[in-house]
């Protein structure tokens, strides 16, 4: 083994030992799961579905005592050796140990916090995209989004957020285990218009939107705002349990803040159709509420089937200042009729109050009742949406208040663990495909039989193409 | 999580006791003194302040950035790794964690600098080392990046800033007067509507839904009876809030707040929660103060005029307003009142107040040292002091020799160093055992020298 030499001194560099010492015990990716096809990819990168292959350990362990595991299986499950055995395992093993059953194993699961899973699990694996210079993989530094996607899933644990089961590092590059899940909304807003062309059941649309707010609800007390709600992110499993997605935008909002506040971070947040009235008109301190406009925005899709607020977005001009989202601003107003001054007292305040006075005059009329009315007969629904579209944040239906509405104690309440409880609608599996992926390594399909690699593609690409045009693209601004 | 330590990472899986972090540090202890290793972490924080300073970072990711560190080498032992880009991964990290992020490049460049003001050449300056070591710290932190500062729980035990900041739109006495109010005038309109039901006449369908969140079909009975006291003070409760509750003037919150910088040079951050570090630096501040102020009462007391500080008039009327019992008056009262374990309490002050002497020997703060030059000691005793002096440059120093002196006893054919075993684990026996065995082994050799 070649010595590599620290520079500037004769000495042998340590880094070379760690790092070996570190890549032994790695667990890989391939190794652990097989990977089924790709499901999407976006500009963080690649969704891998991927069945958990059999411990290479499991038929020597499952009689064994855990302390007696063989070294070969301590260094293929990463166990550190000849460290201390974490300082956790006397902490989080009390409640483990009683568990005998292998596959709960504390000690087979990698690393503290790590979820257990037995052979033959479904995930979904998200690869984040690896940096490049040139053709050369380098390390320049997680990206702010993978930092606070594994930040926050690390720390959250809610029946109503996909759960992280572990995050591998390889080849440069990050991969989150994430439970999968068969569905999603945008995909059951799909069938319901193209498909089977009726409306969803309300008593599921009713449960889909209570899982949806208590997972808000959740996030919310516990500091964190979603900043990306929308349909394509919230998931369905196939036991019908809304889990939330895509922490990456997510932060905590108690965290010391940026020299301008929440705004200092990510100049744009939440996607075109979904994005707050306070946010179109540049708030920079907003508050949960935002969550709560887009959680409204999605309630009236799962009722018309499409954005209800289906703006143009306003593209960044050459310079770096943000363009007003004036369509965007419009279709809002088409619906709900313009701002009214009692409706909202502190919009005066607002950075773009004036381009919004002078892009007008808006509409007057406020179709939002008769739009209702043609698709549910409760007055309840109406109450609790109009509620979520209160122009004043400060107004604006909170998700524990929202969770306390009327409406989800109409036909039979929420009590059904299942969304799909009493349906008898069917939904498609996740579209899952083999062919290139753009990605050698991760090919569904022996290396021989792959195509040739295509340059990766930057923008949203998801399996399916007819739902290419449904969604824009989420806009980011990093640092 | 932000708002539930207890069920943390930090709280689960990294608070750890005094053996096994010792155990943690054996390797490193076989080439240096245990007060070495102590000397070298203080050097080490230095560097990381320093570091963080010149990257306009403020405090609270700069402790970040510390208690990754030491949770690093909870699993690594220093002269197996290269501390100076270890520390530097972790202000990187750290610095996105807590949403104020700062370019790969200028984390190099700066390091560069503050690197150089101490003569350390060991740092490798370039972006893409440093990228690959935030993935091998990020595996070695177990992807757990959460970390609970005691700031926080210094500001909510004082008082100064309520527990749910930013949470709810009103304050406690606001929601507990609003309710109220709601209650009261739901009853009026139900004996107003039960009036008319008697006089016959068809009692108007409501307009609205009551915008009373608890006023939905189960709870219509609780309404009707005043809210059971019990009830009232469990909501309030459960509102978390700490208004009205503290009273801690501005000089001893500003002593505890130092005192918990100076704690990021200890290892109390892997051992105790952050609340007991927090009440340690009051308690701390309180000593300190008390000793200072001993001549004179509390009328010296010094408050600032900030709004923000609650002073202990507005705490008695909040606390009144809400029926709970008065704030407590004195200092001895106001810990009493957390019932913590005192063991653990004093365990963790004896750990801060450590810090300190072996901190004067190490890096003698200018003053003291004119006063020792003045006081004049012989001159022999000088040399010898000279001999003892243990500051940054013999750290740095040290950490060389450490390292190399890793590198040589690993390497060495007759001792089975890590390339050997590297070969051997990919096989099926007990490398782990035996590595640890030939390790503690060196470690005696070396003793008996």
């Amino acid at each position: 083994m070649a010595a590599a030499m620290v520079p500037g001194s004769s000495m042998i560099d340590p880094m070379h030992y760690y790092r070996a010492k570190r890549d032994r015990e790695r667990r890989t990716v391939l190794k652990t799961y097989k990977i089924l096809g790709f499901i999407s990819s976006g500009t963080y990168g690649r969704v891998y579905k991927a069945v958990l292959l059999p411990s290479p350990s499991s038929s020597s362990t499952s009689k064994s005592n855990k302390s007696i595991l063989p070294s070969s299986a301590r260094a293929a499950l990463s166990i550190p050796k000849d460290k201390l055995p974490s300082p956790t395992t006397s902490t989080s093993s009390n409640s483990n140990t009683p568990i005998l059953d292998p596959l709960n194993n504390p000690e087979l699961c990698m690393r503290p916090g790590d979820l257990p899973a037995k052979e033959g699990d479904v995930f979904a694996i998200k690869k984040f995209k690896p940096d490049k210079e040139g053709d050369v993989l380098t390390y320049a530094g997680i990206s702010q989004s993978g930092a606070r996607e594994i930040m926050l899933n690390r720390e959250l644990n809610h029946r109503n957020l996909t759960a992280l089961r572990e995050v591998i590092l390889e080849d440069k590059a990050i991969y989150m285990v994430f439970e999968y899940a068969e569905h999603d909304f945008l995909q059951i807003i799909h069938h319901h218009s193209q498909t089977t062309r009726t409306p969803i059941p309300s008593p599921t649309l009713r449960r889909l939107l209570h899982q949806l707010l208590c997972g808000v609800h959740f996030l919310h007390s516990n500091f964190v705002l979603h900043r990306d709600l929308k349909p394509a992110n919230i998931l369905v499993n196939s036991a019908g349990v809304v889990k939330i997605g895509d922490l990456g935008l997510a932060r905590l909002w108690h965290k010391p803040l940026a020299q301008s506040g929440l705004f200092g971070g990510d100049k744009v947040v939440v996607t075109i159709w979904y994005r707050a009235p306070e946010l179109i008109l540049g708030a920079k301190h907003y508050t949960a509420a935002v969550d709560q406009w887009a959680i409204g925005c999605i309630f009236a899709e799962l009722l018309a089937l499409r954005p209800i607020f289906k703006g143009d977005e306003a593209k960044m001009d050459g310079k770096k200042q943000l363009p007003f989202q004036r369509d965007q601003m419009g279709k809002i107003c088409e619906v709900l009729g313009p701002v009214k001054a009692d409706q909202w007292p502190g919009i005066v305040h607002m950075p773009e109050y004036k381009t919004y006075l002078s892009s007008g005059p808006y509409p007057n009329p406020n179709p939002l009742p008769t739009w209702y009315q043609h698709r549910s007969s409760s007055s309840q629904g109406y109450d609790l949406l109009t509620r979520l579209f209160e122009w004043d944040p400060a107004r604006r239906l909170t998700a524990r208040e929202a969770l306390a509405h009327p409406w989800f104690q109409e036909e039979g309440g929420v009590a059904a663990k299942s969304v799909f409880e009493g349906s008898t609608i069917t939904y498609p599996t996740r579209r899952v495909t083999h062919e290139d992926n753009g990605d050698a390594k991760m090919g569904s399909l022996p290396p021989s039989m792959a195509h040739p690699r295509l340059p990766s593609s930057s923008n949203f690409r998801p399996a399916s193409a007819n739902l290419t045009a449904q969604q824009p693209a989420r806009k980011k601004t990093r640092m | 999580m932000s708002s539930s330590f207890w069920s943390s990472s930090h709280c689960l899986h990294w608070l750890t006791t005094r053996p096994s972090l010792l155990i943690s540090r054996q390797v490193d202890l076989q080439y240096c003194t245990p007060k070495q290793l102590y000397c070298l972490n203080i050097f080490f924080t230095q560097l990381i302040q320093k570091l963080g300073k010149r990257l306009l970072l403020r405090q609270i990711p700069i402790a970040t950035a510390c208690v990754f560190f030491k949770r690093f080498y909870l699993k690594n032992s220093i002269c197996e790794t290269n501390p100076y880009l270890v520390l530097a991964a972790c202000v990187f990290v750290a610095a996105k964690v807590e949403e104020t992020p700062v370019h790969i490049k200028s984390v190099v460049s700066e390091a560069k600098v503050v690197f150089n003001e101490y003569n350390i050449k060991l740092f490798p300056a370039e972006a893409n080392k440093l990228g690959e070591m935030e993935f091998y710290l990020l595996e070695d932190l177990d992807f757990h990046l959460v970390i609970f500062h005691p700031y926080r729980a210094l500001l909510h035990i004082t008082g100064r800033e309520p527990a749910d900041a930013g949470k709810f739109p009103m304050s406690r006495v606001d929601e507990d007067h609003m309710i109220k109010k709601k209650e009261v005038e739901a009853k009026k309109k139900k004996d107003e509507e039960s009036r008319n039901s008697m006089l016959n006449v068809p009692s108007k369908p409501s307009l609205s839904p009551s915008p009373n969140i608890n006023n939905n079909g189960k709870d219509t009975e609780e309404v009707d009876e005043d809210e059971k006291e019990a009830k009232r003070i469990r909501r309030l409760m459960g509102r978390g809030s700490t208004e009205g509750i503290g009273e801690v003037d501005e000089g001893v919150l500003q002593i505890s707040w130092f005192i918990l910088n100076d704690t990021y040079r200890t290892d109390v951050h892997l051992l105790y929660p952050p609340y007991i570090i927090a009440i340690s630096a009051i308690y701390i501040a309180f000593c300190l103060t008390s000793m200072n102020n001993s001549s004179s009462n509390s009328s010296t007391r010094t408050r600032t005029s900030s709004t923000q500080v609650q002073s202990l008039s507005t705490s008695i009327t909040t606390n009144q307003a809400l029926g709970l019992a008065a704030p407590p008056s004195g200092a001895a009262e106001f810990l009493a009142g957390f019932q913590v374990n005192l063991n653990v309490l004093f365990a963790c002050v004896q750990d801060i107040i450590c810090l300190y002497a072996i901190w004067e020997g190490f890096e003698p703060s200018s003053i003291r040292h004119q006063t020792k030059n003045l006081a004049g000691l012989g001159e022999d005793k000088e040399k010898e002091k000279e001999k003892e002096k243990f500051g940054p440059e013999q750290a740095e120093a040290l950490v060389r020799k450490m390292i190399e002196s890793r590198m040589i006893d690993m390497g060495h054919p007759n001792n089975a160093g890590l390339n050997q075993t590297s070969k051997r684990s990919a096989g099926t026996t007990g490398a782990s055992a035996s590595n640890l065995d030939n390790s503690s082994g060196i470690g005696k050799k070396r003793a008996r020298k």
